[in-house]
């Protein structure tokens, strides 16, 4: 078992680098860069808005800017006799930049007519894969942090929305196999497509103003109560505020559980051994329970990696409509303000809860379905 | 003996069209007798042709230009003033917009639909077929978009492109083309394992014409499966990216947009929610509907 | 004792007790209640106000560090001694550069320390140091030294005497000096990434203090008890919570149902509505000019060239001409051609004020005189046809037939840009489209993402870009006329975007800024010439400002806002049980 995982995490890794090197090159390209978004203010000089290209390492080549950012440039560029400028650097960077003046502009040596340069400030990145993901441009502080800081919101929603959809898309799939032709089959298959057809966020928006605004029996969004306090209080006391945004997020989830449910329970009923059990006199309940169950979870566990990912990663339009302090408002936020490093590790870490998803999926596919080995 | 060869050749073809015309033939009866799924069909046809007529219609029958602002008759509500759907917060004649944003948003379910299965079925096929190193190097990219969540992936395509119809079309072409390929691919493989392929190709026939004539015709209808599913969900993904503020800009309307819009106004004017919620929903649940009966039409096992 | 005088004695002592507390507790420090105000926008990113650079950062600063020199909430006029502010007066030197400025010396921060001259200094050297983050290089680039005499005296000596020296002086607070030299030290560069930012111990001199910061939900700080300026004696509010709310539709929600105490900007969608209940005593409210102009900007040089607007020696370049905005008389066209009844009530619900400058007539250099231009299209047509532009092909657009800059025959076609997701904007230049198109114009409307309008803007390839301006409180004349100088105009980086150059504004500009003794209605005068020539020349089509409109929930008493905004004496809030 062990190994088995250690080969999926291992045949991981490409996926990895494909997904870095895609991130990457998608954000270089993006106009309107971090430094136009950040000094549309006109207090800013041309001469400090061209250090700050510098100092981002903006007009860098794009393998260049790519490499700095994996493995970090502390060893593209150094400084060993500590005065603060750079004293080295590896040929594909440079070790001068030019002297600026008050207007961006590099100063021209009067008597040469050449431009006059002078060394760079050493690298002091470490690159990501040391773990150092960069300060948020919007932010000034780790990205890394930023992304930590959304996580638990991300994960209470998301968890809670798994369990109900889990919970109740399973028992809706079963009760449908059982009632099968029956009105419960029926409007259960309709529904679900129904409240799939409609947007998100307009379903969303719909429930929040009708519950919260007209009905005014459920709060208008956010985590917990507006208080002074410096935590929400425990889960168990501020469910409410977790209905709507649950419900809106679930409701895929259950539309698609009892669809799988439903079909695989009854092609499980019409197998051999459950004709063989019913003529050995099993009652209906028996059956459906002890036989049909068990095998009709296979498919279910297929999808649990996949929605576990899905729900992990922040549902950016259901955090929206709800203030959700959660990880896919933030990306979106960090997409408008171009803050580049914060979208970089959330599409990171989105993609590792991914790979991780399916891994988990398969390993449950096997603890439920015996027949299948790790090898 | 060349002539025996040819005959055989022939045959194989044949007998495979003879079994897919009974498929096809079955199939159809099914989907006669399915009365949802017709309505749907009648539903997306009537809808196409309206959208895509959505100019000559507000030119000539209802002489009204969508992006024309009167700003005496804002908020007026349905079937007053001339306006059966009434008029926005700028006046404009809103079934005039729906019609037009329907157009758009047709097409950028349409066209992305169209093109990422194209794709998918091509690379699908290839990739399924010859296996080797393209077939490689195409499961490494697939899997390496496959594991960037595609609203992730969405939000980041769009950031790079300017927000209009076509960019967006190519954005959800980019994104949509991975798993149409992976199910071709995976029918490709099991398909290329059947007798008579196996036979087609023992008698010499070149891998083209086994794609074309072989493997291709079984797939027409997982293909047109994924094709209705498909236009379905990009219909709803252009209308979440709006209200991310990423979708298609105004003035040009799209049912995203302009349902996204609409919410700040819910107490002047309810009608700007109801009505491009209804067109997007009723619109999706066909495709769906139509999604699930040609599945179910072209499923063996349901044909009882 | 029996039964009866028992119960009345208890229900006398509880009169006694409510009448005792009822007076009082509208008196005592946090009985209030906690406010909460709403934040439609990200995080704070720093509580530190020397890197401080954005407004959500700035609206928490304000409510727990202490002023430099304060604004007087009624006048809008910097004031020695104003509330909340250190500097209570300052002289000016004969040289015109020497300021000294005298503080009071009742402010502590939260851990008892006095607020003094060296707390002032400390900020100072950081910002001075060039090596911080901080957005406010205009103080180094004016500051020629400073000087601390004594607790309670800093003098600051500037490298020029202008007329808004004072105004460079804005960004300045005081930050507790004894906590950041062990939080910081002299480590200025690393000070964007210090956890002390985010966690600040000490705070003060404001009406709150620092208590916490819930990253992506609120920030919330806590009544100053060592708080100076306070109206009733103590602060009353208990708390204030900035709390995030990311849908505005939501947020008028939340308001209605009373989930927060007070909105600053009702959208223009909810505003007939939150009026009518405010007459029917739903709410309270009230209105104020808007502290943001709109602006449609027009590139006045070629488009296809960018270049900037002085070369090194300072000489100034040829940059063209913009084929069709390049002659005056087509931008005036532009100007007559506006409706701005049919824009005011399309796009703003009829709350737009029609504006000829940037300047707000609560502004002190406002000229009375100075008349936006009326809707006039016969003047507009006449104007079109004066500068070659005619429709000689009957197609309802007109071309160049024999006009200044642009090829014969070219249609008089605009590209006109503007920011994405702004329903005003788009309803503002949706119909501004309609109107010019009436003209003769062919105008190409692009609603566009901002960092890809601001890359335009900048690289200078634009036709017309539509954008917000935020003006500064107090209004500072030269911080958009400044604008118009060629000096700002430098592709990819200036603001003078449009290119524009007109000798005598720049002479107006640069005199009206400098003048000697800084006489106010001379100013005034230079200033008022300035604009008319921006006006007739129209570099920007100024179009509108506009009212906002504030409100509170009805048990917030003492919520009385004035043209300085409604935060003035937040201090003095009762919220009521209702």
């Amino acid at each position: 078992m062990s190994k088995y995982i250690i080969r999926r995490l291992l045949q991981a890794l490409p996926i990895f680098i494909g997904i870095t090197i895609l991130s990457y090159g998608l954000m270089a390209i993006s106009p309107g860069g971090p430094v136009e978004a950040l000094a549309f203010n006109n207090r800013m000089k041309p001469r400090e808005k061209e250090e700050l290209i510098y100092k981002l390492g903006i007009n860098d080549p794009l393998p260049v800017q790519y490499l700095r950012w994996l493995l970090g440039d502390d060893w593209m560029r150094w400084d060993s006799d500590g005065d603060g400028l750079a004293d080295g650097a590896v040929f594909f960077i440079d070790l001068y930049g030019p002297v600026l003046d008050d207007r961006g502009k590099p100063t021209i040596d009067e008597t040469t007519g050449e431009a006059l340069r002078q060394p760079l400030p050493p690298g002091d990145q470490r690159g990501i894969l040391r773990g150092d993901f960069g300060n948020s441009i919007y932010f000034k502080r780790a990205a890394l942090d930023v992304l930590v800081e959304r996580l638990p919101a991300t994960v209470e929603l998301g968890m809670t929305a798994l369990v109900v959809g889990v919970v109740l898309g399973i028992s809706v799939g079963v009760l449908a196999a059982v009632n099968y032709g029956g009105w419960f089959d029926q409007s259960s298959r309709i529904g679900a497509v129904i409240v799939n057809s409609i947007p998100n966020f307009g379903l969303g928006l719909l429930l929040l103003l009708f519950f919260g605004s007209t009905l005014q029996i459920l709060p208008l969004g956010g985590r917990c109560r507006t208080t002074l306090d410096p935590t929400c209080p425990p889960l168990p006391e501020r469910l409410e505020y977790l209905i709507l945004p649950t419900i809106v997020l679930a409701a895929g989830a259950v539309a698609g559980y009892s669809r799988i449910m439903r079909s695989s329970m009854l092609d499980v009923v019409s197998e051999d051994y459950i004709r063989t059990a019913r003529a050995k006199g099993l009652g209906d309940r028996a059956i459906w329970l002890r036989h049909g169950m068990r095998n009709a979870f296979i498919p279910i566990a297929t999808f649990l990696g996949p929605s576990i990912t899905f729900l992990l990663s922040g549902a950016a339009i259901t955090e929206s409509v709800f203030s959700w302090p959660g990880v896919g408002r933030q990306a979106v936020n960090a997409v408008v303000q171009r803050d580049f490093p914060v979208v970089m590790i959330v599409v990171i870490y989105a993609s590792i809860a991914n790979i991780l998803g399916y891994l988990i999926s398969d390993i449950l596919y096997g603890i439920i379905d015996p027949r299948i080995g790790y090898n | 003996m060349a002539v025996k060869r040819r005959e055989v050749a022939r045959m194989g073809p044949a007998g495979q069209s003879l079994v897919g015309k009974s498929l096809t033939y079955k199939a159809l009866q099914s989907i006669r007798r399915d009365r949802l799924t017709l309505v749907a069909l009648g539903y997306i046809v009537i809808l196409t042709i309206i959208t895509a007529s959505a100019p000559f219609i507000t030119d000539v029958v209802m002489q009204v230009d969508p992006n024309e602002p009167a700003t005496a008759d804002i908020f007026t509500p349905p079937l007053t003033k001339g306006y059966i759907l009434g008029a926005d917060d700028i006046g404009r004649d809103q079934l005039a917009r729906l019609l037009h944003a329907g157009g758009v948003s047709m097409a950028i379910g349409f066209f992305g639909a169209l093109f990422s299965s194209t794709i998918g079925v091509v690379l699908g096929m290839i990739t399924g077929y010859f296996g080797g190193l393209t077939d490689d190097a195409f499961h490494w990219i697939i899997t390496t978009l496959d594991s960037i969540p595609s609203l992730f992936l969405l939000i980041l395509l769009s950031s790079v492109l300017s927000f209009s119809a076509q960019s967006l079309v190519l954005v959800v072409t980019l994104i949509g083309w991975t798993g149409t390929t992976r199910l071709i691919r995976g029918q490709t493989l099991s398909i290329r394992a059947k007798e008579y392929v196996l036979a087609a190709q023992a008698m010499g026939a070149s891998p083209y014409r086994i794609l074309f004539f072989h493997i291709l015709p079984n797939l027409v209808s997982i293909t047109v499966v994924q094709l209705a599913l498909g236009i379905a969900g990009l219909i709803l993904a252009e209308s979440g990216l709006s209200y991310l503020g990423l979708g298609v800009q105004p003035p040009q309307a799209t049912w995203g947009n302009m349902l996204t819009k609409s919410f700040q106004f819910f107490r002047h004017g309810p009608h700007l929610i109801v009505f491009p919620i209804l067109m997007i929903s009723v619109t999706v649940l066909c495709f769906y509907i139509i999604g699930d009966g040609i599945r179910d039409a072209f499923d063996p096992t349901l044909q009882r | 004792m029996n039964k009866r005088i028992r119960i009345t004695m208890a229900v006398s002592l509880l009169v006694v007790m409510a009448m005792l507390i009822a007076p009082a507790a509208a008196q005592d420090m946090g009985s209030g209640g906690p406010i909460i105000e709403p934040n439609f926008g990200d995080d704070p990113t720093t509580f530190n106000p020397i890197i401080a650079n954005d407004g959500t950062s700035y609206d928490v600063i304000n409510r727990m560090f202490p002023d430099f020199i304060g604004v007087d909430s009624a006048t809008v006029q910097y004031l020695g001694g104003a509330k909340g502010a250190i500097v209570s007066s300052w002289d000016i030197a004969d040289d015109g550069v020497t300021y000294t400025f005298h503080l009071r010396d009742d402010m502590v921060w939260s851990d008892g320390v006095p607020i003094t001259a060296g707390d002032v200094a400390w900020f100072l050297d950081a910002v001075l140091s060039g090596e911080t983050s901080t957005p406010r290089q205009e103080l180094s680039n004016r500051v020629e030294s400073y000087e601390v005499v004594d607790d309670h005296t800093l003098t600051i000596v500037f490298n020029e005497a202008n007329c808004t020296l004072i105004d460079t002086l804005s960004p300045v607070y005081p930050v507790p000096a004894h906590v950041y030299e062990e939080a910081y030290g002299d480590d200025y560069a690393g000070m964007d990434e210090n956890d002390y930012n985010l966690n600040p111990a000490v705070t003060g001199g404001e009406t709150f203090v620092f208590s916490n910061f819930r990253p992506g939900e609120q920030t919330t700080l806590l009544a100053n008890s060592d708080f100076a300026d306070s109206e009733l004696g103590a602060v009353i509010p208990q708390g204030w919570v900035f709390k995030i709310v990311t849908d505005q539709v939501v947020q008028m929600e939340q308001f209605f149902a009373g989930e927060l105490s007070f909105v600053d900007s009702v959208p223009q969608a909810n505003r007939d509505d939150v009026k009518a209940r405010g007459s029917a005593g739903e709410f309270q409210t009230f209105e104020t000019p808007a502290s943001t102009i709109r602006f449609l900007s027009l590139n006045v040089a070629d488009p296809a060239n960018p270049q900037d607007g002085l070369d090194e020696d300072g000489n100034v370049i040829d940059q063209g001409h913009h084929p069709i905005l390049g002659d005056v008389r087509v931008r005036q066209a532009l100007n007559y051609g506006m409706n701005f009844d049919e824009v005011n009530e399309g796009a703003f619900f009829n709350t737009g004020v029609p504006v000829a400058s940037h300047v707000r007539p609560t502004d002190w250099s406002f000229p009375a005189g100075l008349e936006p231009y009326p809707f006039d299209p016969d003047k507009a047509m006449a104007l079109l046809d004066e500068a070659g532009f005619t429709d000689s092909d009957g197609d309802g657009v007109r071309e160049c037939n024999g006009c200044q800059h642009a090829e014969a025959g070219a249609p008089l076609a605009l590209s006109v840009k503007t920011n994405a997701g702004n329903t005003s904007q788009e309803a503002l230049y949706t119909i501004l489209q309609d109107q010019w198109n009436e003209l003769g114009f062919q105008i190409n409307l692009e609603f566009v993402e901002f960092g890809t309008l601001v890359s335009e803007f900048t690289a200078q390839t634009y036709d017309a870009i539509g954008v917000f301006w935020g003006l500064a409180t107090p209004a500072n004349p030269n911080g958009i006329a400044d604008i118009f100088l060629p000096e700002a105009d430098v592709v990819g980086a200036g603001y003078n975007t449009q290119s524009y150059n007109n000798p005598r504004l720049n002479q107006l500009i640069e005199e009206a800024r400098n003048l000697p003794g800084c006489d106010i209605e001379t100013r005034k005068a230079m200033y008022g010439e300035a604009y008319q020539i921006l006006r007739d020349d129209s570099p920007w089509i100024w179009i509108s400002t506009g009212n906002v409109l504030l409100a509170a929930q009805t048990n917030i008493e003492n919520w009385a806002p004035r043209a300085g905004g409604s935060r003035w004496n937040i201090d003095a809030w009762t919220i009521e049980e209702m």
